[in-house]
């Protein structure tokens, strides 16, 4: 099933499976801070180069496979689309990112339609909330002050959601899409032309944007590489103890018997320390304060562990990175 | 950059369409079946060129309403939709259940998956089909009738035959097959001919076919008629190849001599 139907356990086996956690063992054996292995296709030859990448026609995409077990699966297609508009007058020299999240094989039975808006906003809502500003620079977005900027469209769709761990995924999918987007080299017509004596006023018709169609100058955003990476920390409640067991990388069976989610935006640049971007609880239980320091601690912790746990599948280096050393030996 | 050549010009010279394709050869077409393992039911990707449909099937199961069901077949519970980039060129947020070329590609669907599927099979009950289409270049329904088709057999539910679609048109006397976005986009200012036909191959009929533009004579409705089914043939022998590879893959798995990772493209 995709995601927004929640898993019902009995008492039982979540009591089974909350003690298992105690014990560091968790369902499929991996300790409280394990993470599972996740897969990133960016392209889709394996061996050649001139493999594409998932979504020829959107500027970039990313497709993330997290399979546990064999038989449950998270899939997430994310597609980043560019366009150019103006940019607002409030914020005159960035461009816009907008994040979208789209669930459309959820099972839409028609009894419960208003859960179901709510379980597709939900995740929507704390996504676009950690990660919008948080992505790329959006300043290297503009093309003319005032004028030109670009819009920078993400749209992730879940296609399924069984393995849990969706707002991670989601987040390593909008990441790696980013990283192979390229944003082409637009230049004012205008400027090209007069060299410089007389600048024909921007937004007349002499002075529209110009293409350049040569692939090779056509370029990652900036800004990417130092995005903020999200962590969820699934907190479970052990009543026999009364106790707070925090797991990384929760399947969805964990996550129907947690007590809440706290879901860490975490930027984690080389050569700096940590810092937390963005925050959010979601979740019935109410949290104890001290447990706070805990929880973006391990989320902290689990940043290097996350950016090393994928395989990417396809070329293994992506377009953008061979052409950004090519323009930087020019 | 301008070119001494049009590219209007290619198909009169070199007999080759804007793509670099020959009038009668079909896209790439990749199938890849049951790409979201762990469903219940079956899943299938098509994709024809750069057009990209993923069907969902669950069922047979109960129907949501009482007064939907059927006492001596199934139905079918058809819905198409598009996520935000699969739009063709721009993207637009456009609300699935109103966008009436979805609704009306649903119906479709519809129509030639009930003359496929054997309902009689499963009466009182509800097969639900859900195709979301992840890429638009030209040949949308297409992808999504040979979607379903992988998916219904991905899930296991008898039919008929396998029921594959093709579009076939018309470029100034000259049959294409499988027409892209742009070849599907009026040009000269009239609407350009397209004919999505869909067949049931080993039996020689024809489930769907549609066109809605002006054709000079019936001569040649016949002849791009005929240039659809040849496309769909070519069309059900790619499709033919990649259900009896995952089904000897699925037989091996289960005899132990091979495991399946989980698989995509």
């Amino acid at each position: 099933m995709a995601s927004g139907l929640a898993l019902q356990l009995s008492e039982s086996e979540k009591l089974y499976l909350i003690d298992g956690c105690a014990d560091n063992c968790r369902l499929d054996g991996r300790e409280r801070e394990d993470i599972r292995q996740y897969t990133i296709v960016t392209s889709s030859e394996t061996t050649s180069a001139d493999g594409h990448p998932p979504l020829m026609l959107s500027n970039g995409s990313a497709r993330l496979i997290l399979s546990s077990s064999g038989s449950t699966s998270t899939h997430i297609l994310c597609s980043v689309k560019v366009e150019v508009m103006t940019p607002s007058q409030s914020q005159p020299n960035q461009g816009n990112l907008i994040v979208h999240v789209e669930d459309s094989l959820a099972a839409n039975s028609s009894l419960s339609r208003k859960k179901n808006e709510e379980d597709r906003n939900r995740v929507q809502s704390i996504i676009s909330e950690l990660l919008a500003t948080n992505l790329i620079d959006l300043e290297s977005l503009c093309i003319i002050p005032y004028h030109y900027a670009f819009n920078v469209s993400v749209d992730v769709e879940i296609l399924s959601g069984t393995a849990g761990s969706i707002i991670d995924a989601c987040c390593h999918a909008i990441r790696a899409a980013l990283q192979n987007t390229l944003l082409p080299k637009v230049v004012p017509s205008s400027i090209v032309n007069d060299a410089g004596t007389s600048m024909d006023p921007v937004g007349s018709s002499s002075s529209d944007l110009m293409l350049e169609s040569d692939l090779s100058l056509a370029q990652t955003p900036s800004g990417i590489d130092n995005a903020a990476v999200v962590v969820t920390v699934t907190v479970c409640h052990r009543a026999l103890t009364n106790s707070y067991l925090l797991l990384l990388d929760a399947s969805l069976e964990e996550e129907a018997c947690c007590f809440c989610q706290v879901h860490v935006a975490v930027d984690a640049r080389e050569g700096t320390e940590p810092t937390i971007c963005a925050l959010r609880k979601t979740g019935n239980g109410s949290l104890p304060w001290e447990l706070l320091p805990e929880i973006t601690a391990l989320a902290v912790k689990a940043v290097p562990m996350t950016k090393s746990s994928f395989r990417v599948a396809g070329s293994s280096r992506n377009n953008a990175s061979l052409l950004q050393t090519q323009l930087d030996i020019q | 950059m301008t070119t001494s050549l049009r590219r209007a010009d290619l198909l009169s010279l070199s007999n080759l369409r804007n793509d670099g394709r020959k009038p009668e050869e079909i896209r790439r077409l990749r199938v890849q079946l049951g790409p979201l393992a762990g469903e219940a039911g079956g899943s299938a990707l098509v994709e024809m060129g750069l057009t990209m449909a993923l069907a969902v099937v669950k069922g047979p199961m109960e129907c949501l309403r009482r007064s939907d069901e059927l006492p001596d077949r199934a139905i079918l519970d058809v819905k198409v939709s598009a996520a935000p980039f699969g739009f063709g060129t721009d993207r637009r947020v456009t609300n699935a259940n109103t966008d009436r070329r979805l609704v009306e590609a649903a119906h479709w669907l519809q129509k030639a998956m009930e003359a496929t599927v054997l309902l009689q099979l499963h009466p009182k009950s509800r097969i639900q089909i859900h195709v979301l289409v992840l890429a638009d270049d030209g040949g949308r329904l297409c992808a999504a009738i040979n979607a379903a088709t992988c998916a219904l057999l991905d899930a296991g539910i008898p039919m008929k035959d396998f029921c594959v679609a093709c579009t076939a048109g018309l470029d100034e006397d000259t049959t294409l097959v499988d027409l892209n976005r742009r070849e599907e986009s009026s040009s000269n200012g009239q609407p350009a001919v397209v004919l999505p036909c869909a067949m049931l191959p080993q039996r020689g009929t024809v489930v769907l076919a549609q066109c809605e533009a002006r054709l000079p004579s019936t001569d040649t409705l016949h002849r791009v008629q005929a240039a659809a089914m040849d496309g769909c043939r070519a069309v059900f022998e790619i499709l033919q190849a990649a259900v009896r590879e995952r089904a000897t893959t699925l037989l091996s798995a289960r005899k132990g001599h091979a495991s399946i990772e989980n698989a995509f493209p």
